[in-house]
């Protein structure tokens, strides 16, 4: 039997590191926030050249741009990041890019007003919100009938605790790539990933959390790191399998599928990595230490 | 018991010859022949995606205004001549519109977004303070006089219509335009048509005349017929323009989005690869970890990817990058309710239970958890579907939310069946975990 419960302060530790430099990505390098959220263009274009970005940056200093920014995005490919742009003023600067890069090929254009992004970003918070309310409904509803002394809104304050580390750790992890990586943006689909990370995150978490409960209802007098062990052994080979397969298909996606969706691919595998393990060695030790302490308060006030 | 096993299995059996009879390219005509086709979205096929906002700020009834902003605008699409184009609207106050496989992002807003300039003009006195403008239908015929803008266009009216009108005792019919001013414009029209009594008032269409009639009377009602017309389908033809030419309301571009085609292909045949490469690796996972048992969650998977893809192509859904991405992911769900039937089955048969009773607990005893964990994905799936009214995260909590549904039968009832029609034959000895 694997000591996780018993271990705890090990993974506390760990957590506490991972969150801590998420932080700091978060202070130090910021958020890429895509178009989406802000408005602007996105042009990637397609050309053998390897000076077409140095070719590019003239074209468009040359037309007065600044504040934009280019990058490689992959073989042959670039992508210019630049304010929201008029259809005279885009189909200006593409025909400047064709004259001066000759195989220039324009395979994705992309351009959002400001009132959109402002749409999204007021949705997106929502979206967020509303998914944690409902999570924590759901899992008090779902373990109403746990026996005492466990409570059932302990599972659910838990479980969202656990979610909020990996949403933490995942949106540090994206500051972190996106400070090297052009194409890693803040955009639509990566709050589809956040909330797709969730609900795995809770997903693995309800399944530990059952296994406690019917632990907790076949051995009610058993001493409950013992029963929290039991469940975590019970489970941890199936939490990892499953995260395994899930994980194996999103890796196929990430190296064999289309680079268009890459961020968002790349954002999905390490959050379900982080919500895995933050199932198995965050929520049910942080679940035993609370009733714990809570346990040894009553002791004592008696 | 081994009847209704029998009952259930032919019934799966059924449903698994009409989700293939529909995923197949050519399904018989009577699942709707080949018109069931998959949709993909523009990330797929290439093309142009344009957002407009509509101005409804001096809308009374706004849907209304906006769902005739939108009719306005397939009208305009179907004369482009794209092949299944998309129209929605979104968030109360925009409109979006795929237009699949058009590279040309200008010439596409120019046609769709165009509002044909109607003016009213009154006669002026030379070029001082007119124009000299040619004719509608002769383009090199300069009409006589000059021209000058008066304060009622185009945008003042709300219905043109060809029908015939009997001219001064005339028998024959002549074909016209009959054309309604809003309230704005009535009034405009009887003071213009007030201050020049006895005088010619010119229609001009972009800049050229149409007609130019005689005011012989005030008119109030806000009605007013445009002759000239040679017969009824240059009538008809006017009468389309004129009504085209008519938004309903005040709309702007904010947001447009150009794929190209071979992006889209390539995006579209990558991400099918990924899938299969996935679904394989996943496939030699289940069956190196869990044997026999493994061999038949595979079954159930391939099974589930039939009935995904079926339910897609009914309702139907616009399937995109990320909406693929949903439909691979949910294979992971499909597979995590297998796996953990299989190591509750492990647990119940290392209890020393006899195979069919581990198998009876095994299934029962994962099923709360199995439907816990599912609810709990389906309400983000709700809550994406619902307040992100953008296409790519709605493609997804779709696709992700179909499969979790089609997941929980395939994985449970259709393992349990096939399991337990096993475990009654002489095969049962392959079942060991």
């Amino acid at each position: 039997m694997y000591k996780i419960i018993k271990k705890s302060w090990i993974w506390f530790t760990f957590s506490g590191v991972l969150i801590v430099l998420s932080i700091i990505f978060l202070a130090t390098f910021g958020l890429r926030i895509g178009i989406d959220f802000k408005g602007g263009t996105n042009i990637e274009f397609q050309s053998a050249k390897s000076d077409k970005i140095s070719l590019a940056t003239d074209v468009l200093d040359t037309e007065g741009y600044t504040g934009y920014q280019i990058k490689e995005s992959g073989t042959n490919k670039a992508i210019i990041q630049i304010q929201t742009l008029t259809n005279d003023e885009h189909a200006k600067l593409a025909a400047d890019l064709q004259s001066k890069i000759s195989d220039y090929d324009e395979t994705s254009y992309d351009t959002v007003g400001p009132t959109i992004g402002h749409d999204l970003t007021i949705k997106s918070v929502w979206a967020v919100i509303l998914a944690s309310l409902g999570i924590i409904v759901f899992v008090a509803f779902a373990f109403r009938k746990v026996p005492k002394p466990l409570s059932s809104w302990k599972f659910g304050v838990c479980a969202v605790i656990a979610l909020i580390h990996d949403l933490l750790i995942t949106t540090g992890f994206v500051a972190l790539v996106g400070h090297f990586f052009i194409w890693m943006e803040v955009n639509a689909l990566f709050i589809t990933a956040l909330l797709t990370i969730m609900g795995f995150s809770v997903h693995d978490t309800i399944v530990v959390y059952d296994r406690l409960r019917e632990n907790f209802i076949k051995n009610p007098k058993e001493d409950i790191t013992l029963s929290a062990e039991e469940s975590i052994n019970q489970t941890i080979v199936r939490s990892i399998n499953t995260s395994m397969t899930t994980i194996i298909v999103l890796l196929a996606l990430l190296i064999f599928g289309s680079g268009s969706i890459r961020e968002f691919v790349l954002t999905l595998t390490f959050g379900i990595l982080i919500g895995t393990y933050s199932s198995i060695f965050n929520a049910t030790p942080l679940l035993v230490w609370w009733h714990k302490k809570d346990a040894s308060r009553k002791l004592n006030s008696k | 018991m081994r009847t209704r096993l029998w009952v259930l299995f032919s019934f799966i059996a059924f449903l698994i010859v009409l989700a293939v009879l529909i995923d197949i390219p050519t399904s018989p005509s009577w699942l709707g022949g080949s018109s069931t086709k998959a949709q993909l979205g523009l990330d797929l096929v290439g093309g142009t995606e344009l957002v407009y906002q509509a101005d409804l700020s001096a809308s009374t009834d706004k849907l209304k205004d906006l769902s005739n902003l939108e009719s306005v605008f397939s009208q305009r699409i179907n004369s482009l001549g794209v092949s299944e184009p998309n129209i929605q609207t979104s968030g109360g106050d925009k409109i979006i519109i795929d237009l699949p496989g058009i590279k040309d992002i200008n010439s596409a807003i120019q046609k769709i977004g165009q509002t044909y300039e109607l003016n009213f003009m009154t006669q002026a006195t030379d070029t001082t303070d007119g124009a000299q403008l040619y004719d509608y239908y002769d383009q090199g015929y300069l009409y006589p006089g000059y021209w000058k803008k008066s304060v009622l266009t185009g945008k003042n009216l709300t219905k043109a219509d060809a029908t015939f009108q009997n001219s001064n005792g005339s028998v024959t019919s002549d074909p016209v335009v009959s054309i309604q001013f809003d309230s704005t414009g009535t009034a405009k029209f009887r003071t213009l048509t007030q201050d020049n009594l006895n005088k010619q008032i010119a229609i001009v269409l972009d800049n050229k005349i149409v007609s130019a009639p005689n005011v012989s009377v005030a008119i109030t009602n806000g009605q007013a017929v445009i002759t000239g017309s040679k017969d009824i389908k240059e009538a008809q033809d006017l009468a389309k323009r004129l009504s085209e030419g008519i938004l309903p309301v005040p709309t702007k571009l904010i947001g447009q989005q150009n794929i190209g085609a071979t992006l889209g292909k390539d995006s579209l045949k990558l991400s099918i690869v990924a899938g299969l490469i996935g679904l394989i690796l996943v496939a030699i996972f289940m069956v190196s970890f869990y044997k026999f048992p493994g061999l038949i969650a595979v079954f159930a998977l391939t099974i589930y990817s039939f009935f995904a893809l079926a339910v897609y192509k009914v309702i139907p859904v616009t399937l995109t990058l990320a909406g693929i991405a949903g439909f691979i992911l949910s294979i992971g769900m499909a597979i995590d309710a297998n796996v953990l039937i299989f190591e509750r089955l492990k647990e119940e048969l290392k209890a020393g239970k006899e195979l069919n009773l581990a198998l009876h607990d095994g299934f029962r005893r994962s099923w709360p958890s199995i439907r816990d964990s599912n609810i709990s994905s389906i309400i983000t799936c709700l809550i994406l579907y619902y307040t992100t009214g953008s296409g790519p995260v709605r493609g997804f909590a779709l696709t992700l939310m179909i499969g979790i549904i089609i997941s929980l039968f395939t994985a449970v009832t259709l393992t349990r069946t096939i399991l337990l029609l096993i475990d009654g034959s002489r095969l049962r000895r392959l079942i060991h975990v």
